[in-house]
């Protein structure tokens, strides 16, 4: 999370608070215009343009200190949670400077007396013939990608006679791979859909446009391409790792060079993006489209006329879509609902770590609970009962919560799929118990009260 | 060639369109046997109703100016038909814009003035 947070600040910070802001397209999402330039006009925008970079860098700092703070928390999970919301909430902070300059510029554009003429441009000479996609490029990055996942399954099936431990078969390997994968497959259709972006009209010189859209389309699509690359050596790499002993370790290891190439791909694709829209701006940029109004605080897209669902970012990286399109309703209403919903899995996340293990021994069963009643296993069911000491265990979740306190749900354990777990590790002991079709491992808060469960099953 | 539509004008989209492909044929600016872009992609890329291009690149080939085929989409025609005459529409039109600059103090020779020079565009 520090790894992929501490770069998206610096890379928000120089793609959206300009320090030469003259040279930009636009400046705090709103057109930037030639009487922004005159006279007193300049002096009052470039107040706005360092008032709000002011607070931006103050933000950047704060911001910076509390992600590194956050590496000390001691537990991984609280560290996880905290990193969660604050990244909610950092996304939302860093915006508002931006937010306040855009809402200033577009006033101080009714000051000036600037009123949109709802003008749309379109050059006959590009419209819709404009692709820079290397298409056999980026269909053979995930072509590469997809004999990477079949290696992975034909080892978790054994017909590649690779040894990956205690994890073959577990299709842990396969769900490493297909991680990475998918992430390239998500690019898929992003990369086609920027390729055909409308092309924009910055000049009556149609060369001028066919150059710099075709430049931007480039920059993208050569970006698409190195990440897809970098998710197939991660995959490799991914596999790869299965066959040492410190799994996790290099993993961790992995997933921080992972964000790092990824992150340095973004920083390379965001620098190139800058010094394209420098060049053109600077020279022959001479027609701009006045939508400023249709960019609620200059980050979202409102145009009910515009029939176009996906649209650039006036930040000049990225794209989103339009919310009065009505596929865009629906869009957004589904990222509503994944933010209140990731939020809410975060409480409820937060109370099974606060909520103790409760494990009721009756007559006829063994009832593990926690907010509601995981498991009942019939003691007439119960073939066999061992207790054994937690750190002996080789646990691989397969479905269900592993948090520091808490591993609760189908697991893999010793290389046996299919196991039910409802323990907390750092009771240090827990219980094995075998009936005819299943096998649980159980524990209570401590291990002196594992310990007293067991001696119960035992005499029974 | 660059189109500009504007959406506040009483003049229909489809006409704007309509009006500134047969201006850039006349200026030259759209080459004889030129491709135009596609419906969708025209439409596409002003963020308008396909209907819309679609009504104005029918007038179009109604009138004569382009040619449409479904394999290679729209293009310029090579030879637009030249009737060496206006069209009792734009010969109204005409003599509305006369009587306008007569009314607005246009002299004979400042109007002949004007048309020279857009004939020259």
């Amino acid at each position: 999370m520090f790894v992929c947070a501490v770069p998206t600040f610096l890379i928000m910070y120089f793609m959206m608070y300009p320090r030469n802001w003259k040279a930009r397209k636009r400046i705090f999402g709103v057109n930037n215009r030639d009487e922004f330039k005159q006279g007193a006009n300049e002096a009052y925008v470039d107040s706005i343009v360092k008032a709000r970079n002011k607070q931006a860098t103050v933000l950047l700092i704060v911001l910076i200190a509390i992600a590194t703070g956050l590496l000390f928390v001691p537990s991984l999970n609280i560290k996880l949670m905290a990193y969660v919301i604050f990244i909610y909430v950092s996304l939302v902070v860093y915006n508002i400077p931006f937010a306040l300059g855009n809402s200033e510029l577009k006033k101080y554009k009714k000051v000036l007396g600037i009123v949109s003429e709802k003008v749309l441009y379109a050059d006959l000479k590009t419209a819709g013939r404009l692709h820079a996609l290397n298409r056999p490029a980026l269909l053979l990055a995930d072509a590469v990608g997809m004999i990477i996942l079949v290696v992975a399954l034909l080892c978790d099936f054994k017909v590649i006679p690779l040894n990956f431990g205690v994890y073959t078969g577990t299709f842990v390997c396969t769900g490493t791979v297909a991680i990475f994968l998918m992430m390239s497959l998500i690019l898929l259709p992003i990369a086609f859909m920027v390729d055909n972006y409308r092309n924009e009209v910055i000049s009556e010189n149609s060369d001028v446009n066919t150059n710099y859209n075709r430049a931007k389309k480039r920059n993208f699509a050569s970006y698409i391409i190195m990440v897809s690359w970098i998710n197939n050596v991660a995959a490799l790499l991914g596999l790869g790792i299965f066959f040492f002993v410190k799994v996790e370790v290099l993993s961790i290891a992995l997933i921080a060079v992972y964000l790092l190439a990824i992150m340095g791909a973004t920083a390379l694709f965001a620098k190139n993006s800058i010094a394209l829209n420098k060049k053109y701006v600077q020279g022959e940029a001479k027609l701009a489209e006045d939508d400023d109004d249709y960019w609620l605080l200059g980050m979202f897209y409102y145009n009910p006329n515009d029939r176009r669902l996906n649209v650039e970012k006036r930040v000049g990286v990225g794209g989103t879509i339009n919310m009065a399109h009505p596929a865009g309703k629906v869009i957004s209403g589904i990222l509503a609902l994944i933010i209140v919903g990731s939020i809410v899995a975060l409480i409820f996340v937060g109370m099974m770590m606060a909520t103790p293990l409760r494990i009721i021994n009756n007559n006829d069963a063994v009832i593990c609970h926690q907010m509601w009643d995981e498991y009942t296993i019939t003691k007439s069911e119960i073939t066999s009962v061992e207790l054994g000491e937690t750190k002996d265990l080789n646990l691989f979740r397969s479905a269900g919560t592993a948090i520091d306190n808490l591993y609760k749900g189908v697991f893999t354990v010793d290389g046996k799929n299919g196991c039910r777990l409802f323990m907390n590790p750092e009771a240090g002991k827990y219980i094995k118990i075998t009936t005819g079709d299943r096998t649980y491992y159980i524990s209570g808060n401590s291990a002196e009260e594992t310990e007293a469960l067991y001696s119960d099953l035992a005499a029974q | 060639m660059i189109i500009k539509i504007n959406e506040y004008s009483d003049v229909p989209i489809y006409l704007q369109i309509r009006n500134q492909i047969v201006m850039g044929i006349s200026s030259g600016e759209l080459a004889a046997g030129e491709q135009l872009p596609t419906v969708r992609a025209l439409s596409m890329e002003i963020g308008i109703n396909t209907m819309t291009v679609s009504k104005a690149y029918q007038i179009l080939k109604s009138e004569g100016y382009i040619l449409t085929d479904r394999k290679n989409g729209a293009r310029v025609r090579m030879e637009i038909n030249q009737s060496k005459s206006l069209s009792a529409q734009n010969k109204d039109e005409l003599r509305r814009i006369v009587s306008e600059a007569k009314i607005a103090g246009l002299s004979k020779a400042e109007f002949d003035k004007l048309t020279e020079e857009m004939w020259g565009e």
